[in-house]
């Protein structure tokens, strides 16, 4: 709980000697927060890190749509050649990878990383310089994934095996490209970047709630991105071991996948998989959470069910890890296996059917305001249901062995990633883009590309479900005339297109709101513009860097709805008071906050340069590591403050080692100020 | 009680306030209905079209016993799901049009959207009773889903005996899958010695009407997955382990495949036939299948030919009594015995690991190329990728199959093909030693090459 932090209060009293002795050593001076780039490079805030995860997210999230689009666009007429069968391999490979690792769940980490700590009232997360190196090492892992484009020739040595990787096709032997040594080693370093922060989510949701938020009165958002966290921790270690394997047999001539040796090729096939289906829901559970939030704020109603809400996430979380053969039932894993796995399948859909009906309930009866992000939440709703449903008729393995590896599982979890995810991300955004920048996304462009955006979504992956029942295989360079795909397939390019366009007008949303706002046009958002019901809104927007001006003492769940509205004799809701009453105003700059640090940049840089060194010259390694160790060394030795932090804003350091070693009490009340 | 009377008064009350609110948009509303079911209706109209095209790949439209009983344990689910979903479509449609409040105009752009009061609707937190419905009413459905599939998914790969009058009531099939293509290892009953298939043969794998045919599955290289849709569901070859399956066609025909695991370059590429043929035909083209040839005299038109493909294809291919290979060191003219022993795949087809034939080759996978001993009597060629006779696409009931070589054939295709292989099939050659090089004859090489192969019959 508390060690590293007692850590940092032995590492103060070496500080303190170094500050008697003269001045502290230059590398070792922590950097001051305030300045331009600096500011970000350095900073160890989770809503600064939280907006980088974010950004970096989208940018890949574009990156990884362009291949989708060059994908769609040859396979859009029969017998296309725009990618060579080589290329194309390659292209839908990176789409993948990047859409999964890269996009996906660093936009779960952008929500996590920004509201966790808003939501339970805490200044900020448990290690927060460690929360600056998982997003260091997340952006370098991602930069050396795509480098894989560039280095040794344009589109040669990207990872051509699907982002499944199904040994024995990723050996040397049938991929002799450094492809799948890029995709190995680059997701091992992401993976990192998950488990670190994974490990340090969990720890600040434990120990540094506001007083009074018991568990069970934490937000649903809270609750879903907290059991991601716990599946991340138990699902990364699977996947790394499988890369750790096929990096050794690829590099090192190990054997773990060599059948002529013996191997079992299904080995990679159950690792993969063991990772691959909780790594599902570590994807959508952020999302569950973001519209269980929306939903409710905008329907003017409390969530339904909040405790069948909160158990259903973690049921799908435990059910989560007993399905994954679900994806192999075809592989011939026996008879017995298949029946077992194809009916824990089923039984997956109940947890995830009551998440949809109290969503339908939460609407019911209220008074549904449907903005920007309502709408997408309530798309989500209906969009996941149908990838919900595709998803019943392919866990009846019989069933699924006409629909695995055709465009009808493409179309099912493109339904369940983009109809239960993307759309609910981008309501996410509109719903939270005011607390995080001070201004609205505007309306009008929000709504017209939420109907370009869904329309477009459904056009793409609605006829797959067509194209894969008519036997459209996955994963294939092209198909010829007479298999009687062509219209479906031009259809869904033409959607594609489409979804590009929408997200072409969200960008542009986010460039036009600012200005408009920036030019005085639009007014400021202020703490609370949805009338909404969470810690998050209780301060102002932009939330300032310490969060809250004070600690707040949570009673019930909701508790900022509460302070604005009551009952009256009669029971009906009254109002109490405004939201600009009830939330702070962050006028309080007498709050001390960790100093930003240089060592989570240094220490993160130097695992692509390893990675670099694999794949190229071992030398290299001994570059990278050195500086893992020294950005470790540094990490450790630095001293707990900036130069100045006794002379400006910050709080004395006497009470930090007390105030943080309970984690319950970080926000102790009024902080003392010199 | 107090409550839910006052959940009803405010209920009145927005209602009233939205009959109200609404009088003025009343004359836009109907039209904008018979906008959107006239949209409905046309994009209805549009799947349903789509639909009915025609492909030879249809999962929808099966033709053996196996594919039905999947159809048939698939298309009630297809229908309680259509009803769920149209059960929640129309929830989340009506809700969202019955229970919303619209912004005042003037509102839009100040983004408060829309609650310029302080009314509240009912503060309901949950409700016990419809919670507990709703976790128990679809796990009772799925349990009844579960209950009445998994008893089908049990017997999947089960045999039925032949029908009566078969002449080979139990043929054996290994399939092997590889980079890009599949092979066939005919073992049919009556044969004494197990250790070796009957014949071999290529892309086309043929069967008797009507009858199931045991297959073993697995792979020389990297996994591939047999999948014949009207036919049966897919099941992966796997290097070093055996998977049972079963075909079966209720009628006779073509019935087209595709590999479904993504396997490497050419996957695009890696097709294959089912052909069903009445049990006569089935006879007459095992019998054909079986002759093995012999070293043409010097005096045949095609000799030349047959020289030639000695000289340059070879070292891959087989044509079983011209060519001669070298397998483990042991010379054989028939090239039958290192095909292997069908106990060894009947042994481990119950997922234990074989280190047999099959396990692992994949560095050898340059020796192992179609086996052309009767190129002539396929449909097709290169993974079934090119079509040898375009004009007998259609195989119906009329013994199509085994006179196929009576149609005329594509030559210009199997021409480019033995030009320039690469350049209209992907594959990995040179470098990795997988498809069919380039082996840069002469057009004059071509034709006489292509002489030969057409009368391999």
């Amino acid at each position: 709980m508390a060690i590293v932090e007692n850590e940092e209060t032995t590492l103060e009293l070496e500080s303190g000697e170094e500050k008697s002795a003269g001045k502290p050593l230059g590398a070792l001076t922590r950097p001051q927060g305030g300045n331009g780039w600096k500011d970000w490079l350095f900073t160890v805030d989770h809503k600064k890190i939280g907006i980088m995860y974010g950004a970096a997210g989208l940018l890949f999230f574009v990156i990884g749509g362009v291949y989708a689009l060059f994908v769609r666009l040859q396979l859009s007429r029969p017998g296309n050649s725009i990618l060579s069968a080589e290329t194309y391999n390659q292209v839908f490979t990176m789409h993948g990878v990047v859409m999964v690792f890269l996009a996906a769940i660093p936009l779960g980490a952008a929500f996590a990383n920004y509201l966790i700590p808003l939501q339970i009232g805490a200044r900020d997360v448990a290690f927060p310089r460690l929360n600056a190196f998982s997003f260091w090492v997340f952006l370098g892992g991602g930069l050396f994934l795509l480098s894989s484009m560039f280095i040794g020739g344009w589109w040669e040595n990207a990872p051509d095996g699907g982002w499944f990787a199904y040994s024995p096709n990723t050996g040397v032997l049938f991929s002799p490209s450094k492809g799948i040594d890029f995709f190995a080693i680059g997701l091992q370093i992401t993976g990192i970047a998950s488990l670190v922060g994974a490990i340090n989510l969990i720890v600040t949701v434990l120990n540094m709630r506001s007083p009074g938020m018991t568990l069970m009165k934490m937000p649903v958002l809270t609750w879903m991105l907290f059991i991601t966290q716990l599946l991340l921790l138990f699902a990364m270690p699977v996947i790394s071991v499988a890369l750790f394997l096929l990096t050794f047999d690829r590099l090192f001539d190990a054997n773990f996948f060599n059948v002529a040796e013996g191997a079992d090729p299904l080995l990679w096939q159950h690792l993969f998989w063991i990772f691959g289906h909780p790594e599902v829901y570590v994807l959508i559970l952020p999302s569950f959470g973001v519209i269980s939030e929306i939903i409710p704020t905008f329907s003017r109603k409390p969530i339904f069910g909040y405790p069948f809400m909160v158990f259903s996430g973690i049921a799908i979380g435990f059910m989560g890890w007993g399905v994954w053969a679900h994806h192999m039932f075809a592989s011939g894993v026996g008879p017995v296996a298949v029946a077992a796995f194809s009916v824990s399948t089923m039984f997956i859909a109940v947890p995830t059917g009551v998440k949809i009906l109290n969503w339908l309930a939460t609407m019911w009866g209220g008074r549904i305001r449907f903005t920007t992000p309502m709408l997408y939440a309530t798309s989500v709703v209906a969009m996941f249901t149908i990838g919900g449903l595709s998803g019943v008729t392919h866990s009846l393995a019989a069933a699924d062995t006409q629909q695995t590896d055709t465009y009808y599982i493409v179309a099912h979890f493109h339904y369940v990633i983009f109809g239960g995810i993307i759309l609910g991300f981008f309501g996410g955004f509109y719903f939270w883009w005011p607390k995080i920048f001070g201004y609205f996304l505007s309306e009008k462009i929000g709504k017209s590309s939420f109907w370009v955006m869904v329309i477009g979504f459904n056009l793409t992956f609605g006829p797959m479900h067509i194209l894969g029942l008519q036997g459209m295989s996955r994963r294939i360079q092209t198909y010829s005339e007479g298999q009687g795909f062509d219209l479906w397939n031009m259809v869904s390019t033409l959607g594609a297109f489409m979804i590009a366009i929408a997200t072409a007008m969200f960008v542009a949303n986010t460039i036009i709101s600012r200005r408009a706002f920036k030019a005085g046009k639009t007014p400021a958002a202020g703490p609370d513009p949805w009338d909404a019901r969470s810690l998050e809104w209780m301060t102002a927007s932009p939330v300032p860097e310490h969060n809250f001006d004070e600690v707040i003492q949570v009673e019930r769940q909701d508790e900022f709805w509460h302070r604005k509205w009551g009952r009256n004799e009669e029971g009906q809701v009254v109002r109490l008071a405004t939201a600009e009453e009830v939330a702070h105003d962050g006028s309080n700059t007498n709050v001390h906050l960790p100093a930003p640090s240089y060592w989570p940049l240094v220490a993160a840089a130097g695992l692509p340069i390893v990675g670099y060194g694999l794949i190229y010259n071992l030398w290299l390694c001994v570059l990278g590591g050195l500086l893992i160790l020294g950005g470790l060394y540094g990490w450790v030795f630095e001293p707990v403050d900036d130069p100045n932090a006794d002379s400006h804003d910050h709080h004395d350091d006497q009470t930090e080692g007390t105030e943080l070693v309970e984690g319950d009490e970080v926000l102790d009340q009024e902080v003392t100020s010199e | 009680m107090n409550l839910s009377k006052l959940g009803q008064n405010s209920r009145i009350k927005q209602n009233l306030a939205r009959r109200l609110s609404k009088d003025t948009d009343m004359q836009s509303s109907p039209r904008r209905y018979l906008k959107w079911t006239f949209l409905c209706v046309i994009t209805a109209l549009f799947f349903l079209t789509g639909c009915a095209s025609n492909a030879p790949l249809d999962s929808l439209d099966p033709a053996g016993r196996k594919s039905e009983g999947i159809s048939d344990l698939i298309n009630p689910i297809f229908i309680i799901a259509g009803i769920v979903f149209v059960f929640i479509q129309g929830a989340v449609l009506f809700i969202g049009w019955k229970y919303r409040v619209r912004a005042p105009k003037e509102n839009e752009e100040t983004f408060d959207g829309g609650y310029t009061d302080e009314e509240f609707p009912e503060q309901i937190h949950g409700h016990f009773a419809a919670e507990i419905g709703w976790t128990i009413g679809p796990t009772i459905l799925m349990a009844a889903i579960a209950l009445f599939s998994v008893g089908f998914l049990l017997n999947l790969d089960d045999v039925d005996p032949a029908p009566e009058g078969a002449e080979y009531p139990e043929v054996e099939v290994l399939v092997v899958g590889q980079q890009w293509w599949w092979e066939y290892h005919y073992y049919l009953d009556g044969v004494e010695d197990a250790s070796q298939p009957d014949f071999v043969t290529a892309n086309d794998i043929v069967i008797p009407v009507g009858q199931d045919i045991k297959l073993y599955i697995t792979s020389r290289d990297v996994i591939h997955s047999f999948w014949i849709p009207r036919l049966n569901g897919k099941k992966d070859a796997v290097p070093g382990r055996i998977s049972p399956w079963v075909i079966q066609s209720n009628e006779v025909g073509r019935f087209a495949g595709q590999c479904t695991e993504f396997c490497g370059l050419s996957h695009a590429y890696m097709r294959m036939y089912a052909v069903a043929l009445t049990q006569e035909d089935f006879s007459s083209w095992v019998d054909n299948q079986k002759n093995i040839r012999e070293p043409l005299p010097e005096n045949d038109p095609n000799y030349e030919g047959e020289q030639l493909f000695i000289t340059n294809c070879s070292r891959c291919h087989v044509i079983n009594g011209v060519t001669e290979r070298d397998v483990g060191g042991v010379v054989t003219a028939d090239n039958m015995e290192m095909y292997g022993n069908i106990e060894e795949y009947r042994n481990h087809a119950d997922g234990t690991l074989s280190q047999g034939k099959y396990a692992g080759e994949a560095n050898l996978t340059a020796g192992a190329a179609p086996n052309l001993t009767h190129f002539a009597t396929r449909s097709s060629y290169a993974g079934s990728f090119f079509e040898l006779y375009p004009e007998a696409q259609e195989i119906s009931d009329q013994g199509d199959y085994i006179n196929l070589t009576t149609n005329n054939f594509a030559r210009g295709t199997l021409e480019s093909w033995l030009r320039n292989s690469p350049e209209v099939k992907p594959n990995a050659q040179p470098e990795q030693a997988r498809g069919m090089p380039n082996l840069n004859l002469s057009e004059n090489q071509i034709d006489l090459l292509v002489d030969y192969l057409i009368s391999l019959d």
